[in-house]
């Protein structure tokens, strides 16, 4: 016999509810094997006990609250915080509200992301008022009629410039005048990217006095 | 109301009828209270965890695939909910983050012995329950209490039928030791 047929037999056994062939079984079985006895006295002691206890008292009308007491609960949680607005419009309104915080996530990466040149220098370079790139502009012709190197020596050169012909304007208007397809631009903006501090400090400097 | 009713009024509920649902409550609140009173002694706890287990119900009703039968279902969800309430309880208990034992002042004077007597082998008979191995809990309490076949049994707990013959037996077992210890 098989461990859970002996369980079984031992259990309807104890509770009373074998037939006589399978009663004569268990005897057998209990017979061959003592210490079954232990457990159908265990058995019985259980269902004894669990017999004299009548069901737990309950309040009077449970049942007949329990359904409307759901019912409460089951709505108050479904209840929506914006149940005011019609449900078409919260349909409506639910992609612009999706859109506007990607935008606002794309401002805000936007306004994190570091500036390629977002130097002191350049934030100043760029803030001067547009007369004076005008006058910038004039002064950087002047100079490359005079000096006959438009746009045919290293720019490094222009670094170097005395001051008199305020090389920091230079870099304002080609700055100012950004643009990645102009490769000089490009260079001047190296070549301000590579400036020393002291270099940088001195243009910032005459860039405040211009100002 | 048979399998084929409770298919139809679920299909009506997923439909929109929510008197639907309210025939299945009514039909189980009974049966599924009763069994989570047993693992949960206090009705109050046992309450919540009904009402819970009918809310469950109702958020996954609209996901109930039917393949096993409504009943099978819910008495799962009633079943595991018990169970974690009590793990959460004695969770709560280990970190004494409440106080689980309530103290009930009663007047003895003015209550008759007998009614003493039916309420200490009503707690200890819930004592006995409570001290079985999760498994056992809870094949005892569908298996005494509801009187579900094996069969049913093992489609509710995803077992099988030997594993929880052996399981009804060792809890019984258990009880009557404890009872025979206790009284």
């Amino acid at each position: 016999m098989k461990h859970d047929e002996a369980f079984e037999l031992l259990i309807e056994y104890a509770e009373g509810t074998l037939d006589d062939s399978r009663i004569k079984e268990v005897e057998k079985m209990l017979l061959e094997f003592p210490e079954r006895r232990g457990e159908l006295e265990l058995l019985r002691h259980a269902f004894d006990e669990l017999q004299k206890n009548e069901d737990t008292d309950i309040p009077s009308h449970y049942f007949t609250n329990f359904l409307p007491r759901l019912q409460d609960k089951i709505h108050q949680g479904t209840e929506s915080k914006f149940q005011f607005i019609p449900s078409w419009l919260q349909t409506a309104i639910a992609p612009l509200v999706v859109l506007c915080i990607i935008s606002s996530l794309v401002g805000l990466y936007q306004s994190l992301k570091p500036d390629e040149f977002s130097s002191a220098i350049y934030t100043i370079v760029k803030d001067i008022d547009q007369n004076q790139i005008d006058e910038a502009t004039k002064m950087l012709t002047l100079f490359d009629n005079e000096t006959n190197i438009a746009g045919a020596v290293e720019k490094t050169t222009r670094t170097q410039l005395p001051d008199k012909y305020l090389n920091q304007k230079l870099f304002t208007k080609d700055i100012l005048a950004s643009n990645t397809l102009d490769e000089n631009i490009i260079n001047d903006r190296q070549i301000l990217s590579q400036l020393e501090d002291v270099d940088a400090e001195y243009i910032l400097d005459q860039l405040h006095a211009i100002q | 109301m048979n399998q084929d009713d409770e298919l139809q009024l679920i299909q009506e509920f997923r439909n929109g009828n929510e008197q639907a649902y309210n025939k299945l409550v009514l039909r189980y609140q009974e049966k599924i209270y009763w069994i989570v009173r047993r693992m949960i002694p206090d009705h109050d706890e046992a309450d919540d965890v009904t009402q819970n287990v009918f809310i469950k119900a109702y958020q996954s009703l609209k996901t109930f695939k039917g393949d096993s039968s409504f009943y099978t279902w819910i008495y799962r969800i009633a079943v595991n909910s018990s169970l974690n309430e009590i793990r959460r309880k004695k969770i709560r208990k280990t970190f004494s983050l409440d106080e689980s034992e309530t103290i009930q002042l009663h007047s003895d004077d003015d209550q008759p012995l007998e009614r003493m007597e039916k309420e200490e082998r009503t707690k200890l008979i819930q004592k006995a329950i409570e001290q079985l191995p999760e498994k056992q809990k809870k094949v005892f309490v569908l298996r005494y209490y509801e009187e579900l076949p094996y069969e049913e049994i093992a489609k509710i707990l995803k077992t099988s039928v030997g594993g929880l013959k052996a399981n009804y037996f060792h809890a019984v077992k258990k009880i009557g030791d404890y009872l025979k210890h206790e009284t």
